[in-house]
C-alpha cells in the first residue's frame, strides 16, 4: 500500500463522512415539503432544517437535575454508532475505503447501538414521556431485528456474503439480472423494515406531539440545543444510511468501480439523483397511508419478516451462486 | 442463462405473489379488490410475456380476456355489489393478520418444498413461476377458508383464480386457451351469481356473514 | 511452558489453595467476616494458579489427553482409576473457572464482608469447595470420578443456595433445585452407566474410541439420557425451572458463580460426551439441539423481561444465554453430520466464545445486582432507581455488561452472535431446504431473542439505576459497592470491551478445542488480527464471505464520538446548568409518575399474550369531591403473568408425584424395627435376584 493509497482511501472516507452528514438535512427537509405539498400547504424550504440545526448549535444545553451521566453522552454515542456504519455501506465507491471491515451485520449491531442509548437517555430524567417512548421504540426495533437479519442473508446468500460492497460488486456483475423474486421479496420486505426503523409514517409519525402517538420524539423531549441538534442530526443520518443501503445493494448501478475524478462524480451525482427520488417516493407513500395502530405494528412486523422468509425459500430456488 | 424477457415475467409473477401476500393481511375490501385487479394485470403481462417469449399468439388472446374480464370488469361488478348491499367496508377474520401472514409463509414454503424439484425436471427457465403459482393458489384457498365475510371469501375464489391461470401458464405454455376461456367465463358466471346469492341471503338473512348461514341449519 | 515440570505443582497448588480456604472458613466463627477474607484470599490465590495451569495446557500442548499425577490420586484398582486428566477441552473451561473465579472471588473480597450479614465465613468455606468440586468436575477423566465431583457441586451449590435459609422462599427454591438435580442426576447415572457397560471403559480416552461400536439406538437412549442430565444443569427449556428460582435464593457472588461458571459445566458435559466421546451422532441430535435452544432463547428471554425481581430477570435471561449456546452447538453437530467441518468449527467456536463470554457479562450483572440488592435491600425494581448518582462505579460497569449482553458492538456479545449468524448464514451452502429453512428460522430467533435482550436490559438498567429514586431505601443509598467488588467487576467489564475489540485475543484459546471436537482447526482469519478481524467464513465457493475487522469498528465508533463531542462541545458553555425536568411542562412531577418496569414490560406482554396470557385487573374508585363523578380518588391496576410451562406441565407432574409418594408413606411407620425389617428384607431380595441372574446370565 503506498502513501497515496492510504491518502485517497482517508479522503474518500472522509468525503463519505461528509456526504452522509451533509446531505441528510436536505433530505429531511425534503421529505417535509413533499408531505407538505400533497396535503396542499406551501412548507418550510427544503433547507429548513438546516437553519434548525444551526439554531439549535448556537444554543446551550440544559439538564434535568434528576438525570445522571448518561444524559450528555447519549446524544454523542448515539450519533456516533450511526457515523460508524457509513463507511460499511457502499455510497458512490466500490468497495469503499473500509468496506471490507464490517458486513451489514455490524451495521444492525450499530443501528442497535444507536437506539439502546436513545432509549436508556429517555429513561433518564424519569419523565413519563420518556419511558413510554424507551419502552415503544425498543419493542418496535426487537421486532424489526429478525426482518433485517433475513433480508440481509437474502440479500447475501446468492453472493455469499454479507458485506454490503461484496453484495453490491456481485449486483453490478449481474446488472439487471440481480432482480429476481427473492431479491424482490426481500426488499419490499426492507422497505417496510426503513419505514420502522426511521420512525416514518406508518409507525410513527414525525411531527406529532401527541402523547398517543408518539414515539421518537417522546424520547428526546427533555433535550435541548446542542444536544437536540445531535439527536435531529442522528435522525436524518438514520435516514440516510437506510436508504443508502437499499439503494447501495438494490441499485448499486452507476457507483464508481476506479479512482477517477469523473468516475466519482459521476458516482456522486447518481447517488444524489437516486437519493432524492428514494426520499420523494418515501415522501409520497407517507402521505397515502395513515398511522396505523400502535399494536398494529406487530402486523407489519410479521409482514416483513414472513416476506424476508419467504424471499430466502425462494433463494433457495432459483440456487444460491449458480 | 436468463433473457430479458425471462426477467420481466418473473418480475410480474412476484407481482402476483406480492399482490397475494398483501391480500392476507388487508383488512379494506375495497383496497382488497383494488389489490385483486393489479394482480389480474400482472397475470394478464405473464400471459403477454409468454406469449412474446414462445411466439403464441393464443395465449396473448387469453391475456387480453384477463385483462377485460379480470383487471376491469369482476372488480368493477364486486364493488357495485358492496356498495349496492352496503357491506361493511371491513372485513372480518377468522384468523388473525399475523397468523395470515404466518400462513402465506407456509404456502410459500410448502409449495417451493414440493413444487421446488419439478422445476429442475421441467427445464424450464422461469423457476420460479410454478412454485409462485401455486403459493398463489394455496393463499387463495387459505383466504376463502379464513375469512368470513362472503365477499371476502369469492376475492379468495378469485386470487386462486389467477393462480391457477399462472401454474396453466407455467405448465403448457400457452396451450391453454380453451381452458382459461373455461374458467374465465365460469368466474364471470360466478361473479353473476355471487351477486344474486348475496342478494338473497342480505334479504332473507339479512346478512352477508357466511357464519349466518349456520342458521340455516334444520 | 512444559506443563510436566510447572503444570503439577500449578494444579497441585490451586486444589490445596482451594481446600485450605474452605477449611479455613469452617475453623472458626461463622460471623466472623475476618475469616471469610481469609478464606475467600485463599480461593483468590487458587485461581490465579488455576489461570497459567490452563494456558500452559491450552497453548502449550498439543490437546492430548494425560494424567495429572498428583501425591494421592493414585490408582486403587485396574478397572476403577480415580484418574485426573487435562486435554485441550477440559483445560478450556478450567481456564474459564480460573479467570472468572478469580474476578468474581476478587468481587466476593468486596461483596461478602459488606453485604452478607449472616455466617460469612460459613459461606467463604462453602464457596472454596464449590469452586473445588467444579475442578474436580473438569479434571475427572474417569466416569467415576465425574460422577462424584457432579454430586459435589450439586450438593455444595445447593448449601450456598440456602445460606440465607431464614427465609421460607430460599428453602423452597433450594428444594426444587435440589429435587431437579438428583432427577436430571439418576438421568445422567444412567446415561454414563450405559455408556460405560456399552463400551466396557470408564477411562474418557478409550470409551470415546470404543464408542463406535456402540449401537446405534443405544447411543440415541444415551443421548437422550445425557441431555436430560446436562441439559438440566445447564438451565435449557424445559428443564430450566430451578434456575429462575436457585440463582436469586443465593448471595450474589455465588449466583455470579453459579450462572457464569457451573451452569457451563452443563455445556462442558455436553461437549465432553456428546461431541467427543460419542462422536458428534446423527443429524436429528444436532436438530434437537437447535430446537431446544431456539426454544430456551425466547422463553428465557420473554420471561426475563416479564420479571421486576432484578435477580430473578437476570437468572431468566441466563437461559436465554444458554439456548444461544445450544444453538450454536446444535449448528455445529449438525455441520458436522452433513460433512462441512469448517462450518462446524465456525459453528463451535461461537458457541465456546459465547459460553465464556456470557460467564463474563453475567457474573458482572449478578455482583452488580448484588450490590444494588445489598444496598437498596430489596431485589424489587420498582423500588429501585436513582441509584446511578449514588453507585457511579457499579452503574458504570452494569452498562457495559448490559450493552454486552445485548449484542452490541464494541462488546464481546456482539462477536459471538456475529460468528453464530455466520455459521446460519454458510448453511446456504448445504443445498438442502430443510437445513436452510431450519437455519433461516433460527437465525430469526436468535436476531429477535438479541433485540428483547437490548429491550430486557434498557429496562433493568433505567429501572435500577436511572430516574429518580422509587423508594424511600432507594434515596437513602449514599456507597457504592466497595473497592474490591468494583476492582472485580471492572476486570470482566474490560475484558468483555477488549474482547469486543480484539477477539482473536481470545482465539487461541478455542483451537486445540475445535480440533479435538470437530477435526477442523480455527476457520482462518486475516493476518491483521490486531484490527479484530474475525474468521472469513466461505459459505459458497462464489462468495467471499463476510469479514469483519472490530477494531476498525471500534476506531471509527471512537472517531465518531471525537466528532459529536466537538460539535457539541465547541464554544458551549460549561458545566451545563440544571433545572428541573420539563416532562412537557408538567408541575413538580414525582418519582410516582416515572414509568415502572411493569409498565415497561407492558407492550411486550400483549404482544406475546398467546404465550404470557397476562390476566390484568383494574380498579378504579371515583368518589365525589368538588365535582363529583369525575376524579379517581383511588386506583390500582394489576397484572398476572401466567408461567404456562410451570403450570400446565410441572405442577399436574409435582402432584401426582406428591400422591404416588403418599401412598408409600404408610412404610415410614417411624419404628426402628421396621427399618430393620426392610433392610433384611432388601438383602434377602437382592440374594434371590443375584441366584437368579446369575442362572440366566452365568
Amino acid at each position: 500500500m503506498t502513501f497515496f493509497d492510504v491518502f485517497s482511501s482517508l479522503l474518500l472516507l472522509l468525503a463519505e463522512f461528509a456526504f452522509v452528514l451533509g446531505i441528510s438535512p436536505l433530505l429531511v427537509g425534503i421529505l417535509r415539503k413533499v408531505r407538505a405539498r400533497s396535503q396542499r400547504r406551501e412548507g418550510a424550504t427544503v433547507w429548513q432544517p438546516y437553519r434548525d440545526l444551526r439554531k439549535l448549535f448556537s444554543k446551550g444545553t440544559v439538564y434535568a437535575e434528576s438525570s445522571s451521566a448518561v444524559t450528555p453522552y447519549a446524544p454523542w454515542i448515539s450519533l456516533a454508532a450511526l457515523l460508524g456504519a457509513v463507511p460499511f455501506i457502499p455510497w458512490f465507491f466500490l468497495p469503499g475505503p473500509l468496506g471490507f471491515a464490517g458486513d451489514l451485520i455490524v451495521v444492525v449491531g450499530l443501528l442497535a447501538l444507536s437506539r439502546f442509548m436513545t432509549a436508556l437517555a429517555a429513561l433518564d430524567a424519569g419523565s413519563t414521556f420518556g419511558g413510554m417512548g424507551s419502552s415503544r421504540d425498543m419493542w418496535i426495533g426487537a421486532l424489526a431485528e429478525p426482518t433485517f437479519l433475513l433480508v440481509i442473508f437474502a440479500w447475501g446468500a446468492p453472493a455469499g456474503s454479507t458485506q454490503a460492497s461484496t453484495i453490491a460488486l456481485y449486483g453490478l456483475t449481474l446488472g439487471v439480472y440481480q432482480l429476481s423474486p427473492a431479491t424482490i421479496l426481500a426488499t419490499v420486505a426492507f422497505v417496510l423494515l426503513l419505514l420502522t426503523e426511521t420512525g416514518r409514517l406508518p409507525v410513527d409519525n414525525p411531527a406529532t406531539h401527541l402523547e398517543l402517538t408518539m414515539i421518537h420524539e417522546a424520547m428526546v423531549l427533555e433535550y435541548g440545543g446542542r444536544d437536540l441538534a445531535l439527536v435531529e442530526l442522528g435522525k436524518g443520518v438514520r435516514f440516510v444510511l437506510l436508504t443508502g443501503l437499499l439503494l447501495a445493494v438494490a441499485l448499486p448501478w452507476g457507483m464508481a468501480l476506479e479512482l477517477s475524478v469523473l468516475a466519482l462524480l459521476v458516482g456522486i451525482a447518481l447517488l444524489l439523483a437516486k437519493l432524492l427520488a428514494a426520499t420523494w417516493a418515501v415522501g409520497q407513500l407517507e402521505t397515502r397511508v395513515a398511522k396505523w395502530r400502535l399494536f398494529r405494528l406487530t402486523d407489519l412486523a410479521t409482514l416483513a419478516v414472513t416476506l424476508a422468509f419467504g424471499s430466502l425459500a425462494l433463494t433457495y430456488l432459483v440456487g444460491v451462486g449458480s | 442463462m436468463i433473457t430479458f424477457p425471462v426477467l420481466l415475467l418473473e418480475i410480474a409473477a412476484t407481482a402476483v405473489l406480492l399482490t397475494a401476500w398483501l391480500s392476507l393481511v388487508h383488512r379494506r375490501l375495497d383496497a382488497l379488490v383494488h389489490i385483486y385487479s393489479f394482480q389480474s394485470l400482472a397475470t394478464a403481462a405473464v400471459a403477454f410475456l409468454v406469449a412474446y417469449q414462445y411466439d403464441a399468439p393464443l395465449l396473448a388472446l387469453t391475456g387480453l380476456l384477463v385483462l377485460a374480464l379480470n383487471v376491469v370488469a369482476i372488480p368493477w361488478v364486486l364493488l357495485r355489489i358492496r356498495r349496492e348491499l352496503s357491506i361493511p367496508p371491513e372485513t372480518n377474520l377468522f384468523v388473525s393478520v399475523r397468523s395470515s401472514a404466518l400462513a402465506g409463509l407456509g404456502c410459500l414454503l410448502l409449495s417451493v418444498a414440493m413444487v421446488g424439484p419439478l422445476t429442475s425436471v421441467a427445464e424450464i427457465p422461469e423457476a420460479g413461476l410454478l412454485p409462485i403459482s401455486v403459493t398463489v393458489v394455496l393463499i387463495g384457498l387459505f383466504t376463502t377458508v379464513a375469512r368470513r365475510k362472503a365477499f371476502s371469501q369469492i376475492l379468495g375464489i378469485l386470487v386462486m383464480e389467477n393462480g391457477v391461470f399462472l401454474a396453466g401458464i407455467a405448465l403448457t405454455y400457452g396451450l391453454g386457451l380453451l381452458l382459461e376461456l373455461g374458467i374465465a367465463a365460469n368466474l364471470f358466471i360466478l361473479a353473476v351469481v355471487s351477486r344474486l346469492f348475496l342478494h338473497r341471503m342480505k334479504g332473507s338473512l339479512d346478512t352477508v356473514d357466511a357464519d349466518a348461514l349456520r342458521s340455516l341449519e334444520g | 511452558m512444559d506443563l510436566g515440570t510447572l503444570g503439577t505443582p500449578l494444579l497441585a497448588a490451586a486444589l490445596l489453595s482451594f481446600l485450605t480456604g474452605s477449611l479455613l472458613g469452617f475453623s472458626g466463627p461463622a460471623a466472623s467476616r475476618r475469616l471469610a477474607r481469609a478464606s475467600l484470599l485463599l480461593d483468590l490465590l487458587g485461581c490465579a494458579f488455576l489461570v497459567p495451569f490452563a494456558l500452559g495446557v491450552l497453548l502449550g500442548g498439543s490437546g492430548v489427553t494425560f494424567p495429572v499425577s498428583l501425591p494421592g490420586f493414585s490408582t486403587i484398582s485396574p478397572s476403577l482409576s480415580l484418574g485426573l486428566g487435562v486435554d485441550s477441552l477440559s483445560a478450556l473451561f478450567v481456564f474459564l473457572l480460573g479467570f472468572v473465579g478469580f474476578a468474581i472471588t476478587l468481587a466476593s473480597l468486596g461483596y461478602v464482608p459488606e453485604y452478607v450479614h449472616e455466617r460469612p465465613a460459613t459461606l467463604a468455606g462453602f464457596y472454596g469447595l464449590f469452586l473445588l468440586s467444579m475442578l474436580l468436575v473438569l479434571l475427572a477423566e474417569t466416569t467415576f470420578l465425574f460422577l462424584v465431583g457432579w454430586e459435589a457441586m450439586t450438593l455444595v451449590s445447593y448449601f450456598l443456595v440456602v445460606h440465607e435459609h431464614g427465609s421460607w422462599e430460599v428453602r423452597k427454591a433450594g428444594l426444587s433445585y435440589l429435587v431437579m438435580s438428583h432427577a436430571a442426576a439418576a438421568s445422567l447415572l444412567a446415561g454414563l452407566i450405559l455408556l460405560t457397560v456399552d463400551t466396557g471403559q470408564f477411562s474418557f480416552v478409550p470409551m470415546s474410541h470404543a464408542a463406535a461400536l456402540v449401537p446405534p439406538v443405544w447411543q440415541d437412549v444415551i443421548f437422550v439420557a445425557l441431555l436430560i442430565g446436562f441439559g438440566t444443569k445447564a438451565g435449557l427449556v424445559p428443564l430450566h425451572t430451578w434456575l429462575p428460582e436457585a440463582h436469586p435464593s443465593a448471595p450474589s457472588n455465588v449466583s455470579a458463580l453459579m450462572s457464569g461458571v457451573m451452569i457451563k459445566i452443563g455445556i462442558y458435559g455436553i461437549l465432553r460426551f456428546v461431541f467427543l466421546v460419542l462422536g458428534g451422532g446423527q443429524l436429528w441430535w444436532g436438530f434437537t439441539l437447535i430446537t431446544l435452544g431456539a426454544v430456551s432463547a425466547l422463553v428465557g428471554i420473554l420471561n426475563a423481561i416479564a420479571q421486576h425481581d432484578l435477580k430473578r430477570l437476570l437468572a431468566f435471561s441466563s437461559v436465554e444465554n444458554i439456548g444461544i449456546i445450544f444453538m450454536a452447538l446444535g449448528a455445529s453437530l449438525v455441520f458436522q453430520a452433513l460433512g462441512s467441518p469448517v462450518l462446524a468449527a465456525l459453528a463451535l467456536l461461537a458457541g465456546l466464545f459465547h459460553t465464556f463470554n456470557h460467564a463474563l457479562f453475567k457474573g458482572l450483572l449478578f455482583l452488580g445486582a448484588g450490590a444494588v440488592v445489598g444496598a437498596v435491600g430489596t431485589r424489587n425494581m420498582e423500588k429501585m432507581g436513582g441509584l446511578a448518582r449514588s453507585m457511579p462505579g457499579t452503574a458504570g460497569t452494569f452498562l457495559v455488561g448490559a450493552m454486552a449482553i445485548s449484542a452490541l458492538p464494541p462488546f464481546n456479545g456482539f462477536v459471538s452472535e456475529w460468528l453464530l449468524f455466520q455459521a446460519f448464514f454458510g448453511s446456504f451452502a448445504t443445498g438442502s431446504l430443510a437445513t436452510e429453512m431450519t437455519f433461516t428460522a433460527t437465525a430469526a430467533v436468535l436476531a429477535l431473542a438479541s433485540g428483547l435482550a437490548a429491550y430486557c436490559f434498557v429496562k433493568a438498567f433505567g429501572m435500577t439505576f436511572l430516574a429518580r429514586p422509587r423508594s424511600p431505601e432507594a434515596r437513602g443509598v449514599v456507597r457504592d459497592a466497595p473497592l474490591a467488588q468494583r476492582v472485580g467487576m471492572g476486570l470482566m467489564a474490560g475484558t468483555c470491551l477488549t474482547l469486543g475489540i480484539i477477539p482473536v485475543l481470545a482465539f487461541p484459546l478455542f483451537g486445540g478445542t475445535l480440533t479435538e471436537l470437530v477435526h477442523s482447526g480455527l476457520p482462518s482469519y486475516s493476518a491483521l488480527s490486531w484490527l479484530g478481524t474475525l474468521p472469513r467464513p466461505s459459505p459458497s465457493a462464489s462468495g467471499a464471505g463476510g469479514t469483519v475487522a472490530l477494531g476498525v469498528v471500534a476506531l471509527v465508533l471512537a472517531a465518531g464520538i471525537l466528532v459529536a463531542w466537538a460539535l457539541r462541545r465547541l464554544g458551549a458553555p460549561r458545566p451545563d446548568p440544571r433545572e428541573a425536568m420539563w416532562d412537557c411542562g408538567m408541575e413538580s412531577p414525582t418519582p410516582r409518575m416515572e414509568y415502572t418496569a411493569s409498565g415497561y414490560a407492558q407492550p411486550i406482554l400483549r404482544i406475546f399474550s398467546a404465550y404470557y396470557g397476562p390476566r390484568e385487573h383494574a380498579e378504579t374508585t371515583i368518589r365525589g369531591g368538588s365535582r363529583p363523578g369525575i376524579l379517581a380518588t383511588t386506583g390500582h391496576f394489576e397484572t398476572e403473568v401466567s408461567y404456562p410451562l410451570v403450570e400446565q406441565i410441572y405442577s399436574p407432574l409435582t402432584r401426582s408425584i406428591v400422591g404416588f409418594s403418599r401412598r408409600f408413606s404408610r412404610l415410614q411407620s417411624g419404628g426402628i424395627h421396621a427399618y430393620l425389617g426392610y433392610m433384611i428384607l432388601t438383602l434377602v431380595v437382592l440374594l434371590i435376584a443375584v441366584r437368579v441372574a446369575g442362572g440366566i446370565f452365568p
